[in-house]
């Protein structure tokens, strides 16, 4: 090595360095530069509060659940507090000492996760859990923990950020804790859900809650233009492409302030993603080959920009430049859009009229995007078995019916995602099911830490179709040629 | 006899270091250390989250490749290009009408210099809505004006544009207060005697106050551009550095490589080529300041 005398010198080195060299402005450089607090709405966490669609670096490696803007969305069946369990829980010996948790988080989903939290402290009061709610900059701060030696000893890792944590060998690897927990049975989560969160054949973390991204719609626009919901085409049988447009085209009418678009969709990566996935397309497979210039992926990049610029079915960049679908819905202006699960919260605020869900229409194939967030154990912990109890305890039937309330993510445990906990028919949507039916045919984000690399490329690439400057076959020949320095070729 | 003198000035020696040792330290340790690490991490590749890996000069040769990294600096130039001479004329006239005895002038004044010490967040959040292409107050003025609205930020040419006005504005009571201090510097007894070989006010201002402001001007000049070249926080909060690569600037790729590709000691290189950059402009304006400042 190189000989740094300590770690958190040679971060700092690099910290005032990122903030660039130069004489008296280099303080005040690095005042400006990321990974100070002072920055808020940072590109890294919500997308909500992102400047303009265009180049959403963030939206790829920002934390799905995070996305959600804040919203009261209070669960109406208060939480239970689970029935003590049976069997007196017989913690490990070893298994005390505090932990540090951390976690990005929208407010009721870190009450949540305080509760969480206070439920493992009561059964096992050895344990001492400190919150470290980080709702902006969550991955540099991690990043900097890690270089500094200070890193967390539970955090959240999503699925899209999971090959960069796991492959530098920064997650503890929880094989021996499963299969040396008599108590712990990996088989009572979703499997699906377990190996989109395997790397390698290796578990590096526990995976809470997943969400899978399907269609939102408005029922009282499609009562009032008397079109048949996509719940009801579906039924019928032809829930595809082509009467989604047809749809959409339906539905759009109005000028000016009354103008209501048939469909709106935000220009992140995994919302895009989710339509090529429908139609046997995709960015980039597990072996980190690009796929985003096969046919079918240009050819509903394309579809999807004329949505837009041709068709105008749907609201163009520069209408969406600072409300984003969410708002346009919320106020009764489109009448489908497309979220993850983890809108529900945000759009249960919504009094004017009823809404529900559907799956993705078909294309040439039946198929979504699904992304979720996992428990993972730092190797600098201190603490490993006490932070293995949290992990535990956050996919245990318990900690799980906590999380269900939320409606923000779908448990990972299989018997309470079935149960009225998750799928409670006081809450909306009604069409629940449809999350969790997505799951079947969801793709997960690549396996490989060449994804998060190419993701600014592709986001600041793909907004010139978007504004309609350039095709689909374009920009997907400049991302190919710009990519090829860390793809190969 | 002879001894007591220069125990003396030996105590006042160690105390001498005792008092530059605080300082001294600190240069050290948040200075030059973390830019000799700031060096060694430039030939390794680092993704922060284990040790780093030795690989020569690997990032500057991938440098030399990265399209980006042209973009960037081009984009840079762009905006320092746009931004200097706002940052020079606008805070001069403001100076001018500020140095005025009138009632009330200190309000004035301090209105001026509240968004210099606004936080770079919350003023690109308000600019954020004046931008905004539908509801935003500029566009809503442009209609009124029955002129077409314009997408000030996601236009890709409108929106350097865009980040270097806000910045215009928010720094312009920075430098409004230096030219004050420069302006009052100047003696009346030029513009006496001016006013008595019957000079008007324009060629009062053109060689006297003017010629007394230069060494002000060079200051402004050089911040000016150093820190041109190192914006990054209202890019960061306005565009993203969209749309597209549009307001893509050196230290916002600095960042992409450091905290969203994990490439740290890629991202050092490009700070170690952005420090030469810089070093070379201020040289330069350093050497032809000598020219044209006139005190």
């Amino acid at each position: 090595m190189i000989g740094f005398s300590s770690r958190r010198a040679f971060l700092r080195g690099v910290a005032l360095l990122a903030g660039a060299t130069a004489v008296v402005p280099l303080l005040q450089a690095c005042g400006g530069a990321p990974a100070t607090p002072t920055t808020a709405a940072a590109p890294t966490v919500a997308p909500a509060a992102k400047p303009t669609e265009a180049p959403k670096p963030a939206a790829t490696t920002a934390p799905a659940a995070a996305t959600s803007p804040t919203a009261a969305a209070k669960p109406t069946e208060a939480v239970k507090p689970a029935a003590q369990p049976t069997a007196a829980a017989k913690p490990a010996a070893a298994a005390e000492g505090t932990i540090r948790y951390t976690f990005w988080a929208a407010k009721e989903e870190a009450d949540v996760m305080g509760k969480v939290a206070e439920g493992l402290m009561k059964k096992n009061p050895k344990i001492k859990v400190n919150l470290e709610h980080n709702p902006k900059d969550y991955w540099t701060k991690l990043q900097a923990g890690y270089a500094a030696g200070a890193a967390p000893d539970v955090m959240w890792i999503n699925d899209n950020n999971m090959p960069n944590y796991a492959s530098e060998n920064s997650l503890e690897d929880l094989g021996p804790f499963i299969s040396g927990d008599a108590e712990f049975k990996l088989g009572q989560l979703t499997p699906s859900v377990v190996q989109a969160f395997q790397f390698q054949g290796k578990h590096y973390g526990l995976p809470w809650g997943y969400s899978t991204y399907t269609i939102y719609y408005n029922k009282k626009l499609f009562a009032d233009a008397g079109v048949q919901t996509p719940t009801e085409q579906r039924k019928a049988g032809k829930w595809t492409f082509e009467t989604f447009l047809d749809t959409a085209t339906k539905l759009t009418k109005g000028e000016g302030p009354a103008k209501v678009y048939g469909f709106a969709f935000e220009n992140w990566e995994p919302i895009w993603h989710s339509f090529l996935v429908a139609n046997k397309g995709g960015i980039i497979t597990d072996d980190g080959k690009l796929i985003l210039d096969s046919p079918e992926s240009v050819e509903t990049l394309q579809w999807l920009a004329d949505l837009r610029n041709k068709l105008k079915v749907s609201p163009t960049i520069e209408s969406m430049s600072q409300v984003g679908s969410s708002d346009l819905f919320m106020a009764g202006r489109v009448a489908m859009t497309i979220y993850g699960t983890w809108q529900v919260p945000v759009f249960r605020n919504i009094t004017a009229f009823d809404w529900d869900i559907e799956i993705m229409p078909t294309g040439k194939q039946q198929g979504t995007l699904a992304d979720g967030i996992m428990n993972s154990i730092s190797v600098q912990s201190k603490a490993k078995e006490a932070a293995w109890e949290f992990v535990k305890y956050a996919v245990s039937e318990e900690g799980q019916k906590l999380i269900a309330t939320l409606g923000e993510a779908i448990p990972s445990h299989a018997g309470v995602a079935e149960s009225t906990a998750w799928l409670d028919p006081k809450t909306k949507p009604s069409n629940k099911q449809a999350f969790t039916e997505s799951l079947a045919f969801a793709k997960w984000a690549a396996k490989t830490p060449k994804r998060t690399k190419i993701a600014p490329i592709v986001g600041q690439t793909v907004n010139d179709l978007w504004l309609g400057k350039k095709t689909a076959a374009e920009v997907v020949a400049k991302i190919k040629e710009d990519t090829k320095s860390i793809l190969g070729s | 006899m002879v001894a007591r003198p220069r125990s003396r000035l030996k105590g006042e020696w160690v105390a001498g270091y005792l008092f530059l040792l605080p300082s001294f330290l600190s240069v050290v340790v948040f200075l030059l250390f973390p830019l000799g690490m700031g060096v060694a991490v430039s030939f390794t590749e680092w993704s922060t989250l284990q040790a780093p890996k030795f690989i020569g000069l690997a990032n500057y040769d991938h440098l030399i490749h990265d399209q980006r990294v042209g973009i960037s600096l081009l984009n840079t130039a762009y905006y320092a290009l746009l931004l200097v001479p706002l940052d020079l004329v606008l805070p001069l006239l403001l100076a001018l009408a500020m140095n005025q005895k009138i009632k009330g002038i200190v309000a004035f004044r301090t209105f001026f210099f509240m968004p210099v010490v606004t936080s770079m967040v919350a003023v690109a959040l308000i600019w954020r809505w004046l931008y905004n292409s539908e509801y935003g107050l500029l566009n809503t003025l442009l209609y009124g004006l029955g002129l077409q609205p314009v997408g000030w930020l996601t236009e890709p040419a409108w929106a350097m544009p865009s980040i270097v006005l806000m910045t215009a504005w928010k720094g312009a009571g920075y430098n409004m207060i230096l030219y004050l201090a420069g302006l009052q510097g100047i003696s009346e007894q030029y513009y006496e005697a001016a006013k008595i070989d019957g000079a008007n006010g324009f060629e009062q201002f053109r060689y006297i106050t003017v010629p007394a402001l230069t060494p002000t001007m060079f200051f402004i000049l050089v911040m000016t551009l150093i820190g041109a070249f190192q914006v990054f926080d209202s890019v960061y909060m306005m565009t993203g550095g969209g749309p597209g690569t549009a307001t893509l600037t050196v230290v916002y790729h600095i960042y992409n490589n450091a905290f969203q590709t994990f490439s740290m000691g890629y991202a050092a290189a490009i700070a170690w080529l952005l420090f030469g950059i810089i070093f070379l402009i201020t040289f330069v304006q350093i050497k032809v300041g000598r020219s044209w400042v006139q005190y």
